[in-house]
């Protein structure tokens, strides 16, 4: 049993064990604790000694993991590679304007590997270097997910839909994934009651890329008379839609 | 009620300015009037729920951006992805924040294995760097209202340079009417943040066949001439690295 602890949320820790109960075990495949071992030598002799290796043992490590369901081996690759992982978190660009800890993102980052990484995708791979650049992508995607999160918290958006939440399940990734098609729906059904190429630049600028008016005019200068211009602009959207019962409904 | 005290009210172009913390002449009465302050807080109800609905609906997730990033997508999805982008200066400033992310992974990679004594070859291909149109937001270089809605290819028509970002690397472009040829067009570029600039060669393609080739000089510059109108993708070819300069409109 693996417990992935995290100091943020009730809904830690998550129980590797829920993957599979038992694996298919097969007696000739190496145990993950000697894959763990031949592993570390690995990673020693690429960080250390600086011997480039395609990390055999490393990537059957993941494979266990992966495409055998084997818990142990996800155990040992969280201890091998969490460290390296927690190092990654602390040189991302965006990080610090999380306002999370590295340790959370350590998780998210094994969390949406877990979810992402397929036996069919964990086959693609055929040397460890190949898995390494999913897990940055991974670690990347979890830090990027918080900082939206965070923009939408800095734009005094209401941060409750499940666009945002944490990714922990299957069915709310299912859910994620309704909830943007829905608001992309609602997105194009807003524009197109949009009369002219000034109101879509507007509504796009503000509601999409979360601007203010100022930032607009200062783009556009020469588009616009005045930021004025932009809250009369502003007003007449807000006003039509709010008149058009079809595109209420929709939002309601 | 006068036709005067109806017309006190502030207007909701008003109410949202004064939301946004905006001076305006219609701040004091704004800020004494209760209903003035009543309909400023349901526009900024309305407000939020449309932003909480719409910020970033057209933008891919974190985690399929952060795939194309690192070059895990194929395909139609891959080509949408790269459309947005083009037109999206957040998910553009993600993606910058992603390159720069694997690139300090890559260089810790590099200082370990040379602090182990060894010298490696790191590089094992060609880097390929597709470069983003930096002021294209702004209005230079005739894009037109509004980034989601400008036309396909990048214009030059108006002459204002055009400048590009590609990673540590920035490109400016110009066209002008090429004097020695009526009808035709010469660009001049200027190729920055590269210590020996003269390594580079300039390729202009138009349909998968390179139609001018130049070098670049030891300050950065490079000019090509007599180009007739059309869309070229641009290249600046290295020993080993690429930046492309795609759908570039003459």
């Amino acid at each position: 049993m693996l417990y992935l602890k995290s100091p943020f949320s009730p809904h830690f820790p998550i129980t590797m064990h829920r993957i599979h109960a038992f694996s298919m075990i097969d007696d000739s495949r190496p145990s993950s604790e000697q894959l763990a071992e031949e592993c570390a030598k690995e990673t020693h002799q690429f960080f250390h000694d600086g011997k480039v290796t395609t990390g055999p043992n490393c990537l059957q490590l993941f494979q266990q993991a992966i495409i055998h369901k084997d818990e142990g081996a996800w155990e040992a690759i969280y201890q091998q590679f969490g460290p390296l992982v927690k190092g990654w978190v602390l040189k991302h660009p965006a990080f610090s304007k999380t306002g999370e800890a590295a340790d959370y993102f350590v998780n998210m980052a094994f969390m949406r590997l877990w979810g992402a990484m397929t036996p069919e995708k964990c086959m693609n791979f055929d040397d460890i270097k190949g898995i390494l650049s999913y897990l940055q992508t991974c670690t990347h995607s979890a830090i990027i997910d918080q900082w939206r999160s965070r923009q939408k918290e800095l734009l005094d958006i209401d941060t409750q839909d499940v666009q945002y939440r944490i990714e922990t399940k299957r069915e709310l990734i299912s859910q994620q994934i309704h909830q943007a098609l829905y608001c992309k729906q609602v997105l194009d059904a807003a524009v197109l009651r949009l009369k002219n190429d000034k109101e879509r630049l507007v509504f796009h600028e503000i509601y999409v890329l979360g601007m203010k008016p100022n930032d607009i005019y200062q783009q556009h200068a020469e588009e616009f008379e005045s930021v004025k211009e932009i809250y009369r602009i502003k007003e007449n959207i807000l006003a039509r839609l709010r008149r058009d019962k079809e595109l209420q409904q929709m939002m309601a | 009620m006068t036709n005067s005290k109806r017309t006190l009210h502030a207007s909701d172009a008003e109410l949202l300015a004064w939301l946004d913390g905006e001076q305006q002449e219609s701040a004091q009465h704004i800020a004494s009037c209760e209903e003035c302050q009543q309909r400023a807080l349901a526009l900024r109800i309305e407000e939020r729920r449309l932003q909480g609905m719409l910020f970033r609906a057209a933008c891919p997730s974190a985690f399929e951006l952060a795939e194309y990033g690192a070059g895990f997508l194929l395909g139609q999805r891959r080509q949408e992805i790269e459309n947005h982008v083009a037109v999206c200066p957040l998910c553009s400033q993600e993606l910058a924040w992603q390159r720069q992310f694997m690139r300090s992974l890559e260089v810790q990679s590099v200082v370990a294995r040379e602090t182990a004594g060894r010298l490696q070859e790191v590089r094992e291909s060609i880097r390929v760097i597709v470069a983003r149109w930096i002021n294209q937001a702004t209005g230079n270089a005739g894009v037109g209202l509004g980034m989601q809605f400008a036309m396909g290819a990048m214009r030059g028509q108006d002459k204002r340079p055009m400048l590009f970002d590609a990673d540590e690397l920035q490109v400016t472009l110009e066209f002008y009417e090429d004097p020695q040829h009526p009808g035709k067009h010469q660009l001049v570029g200027l190729l920055i943040g590269e210590q020996s600039p003269e390594r580079f060669k300039v390729q202009l393609w138009q349909d998968d066949a390179c139609v001018a080739e130049t070098t670049v000089d030891d300050l950065g510059n490079f000019i090509v001439n007599d180009l007739p109108p059309a869309v070229y993708d641009l290249k600046l070819l290295h020993p080993k690295l690429e930046v492309q300069l795609n759908a570039l409109d003459i």
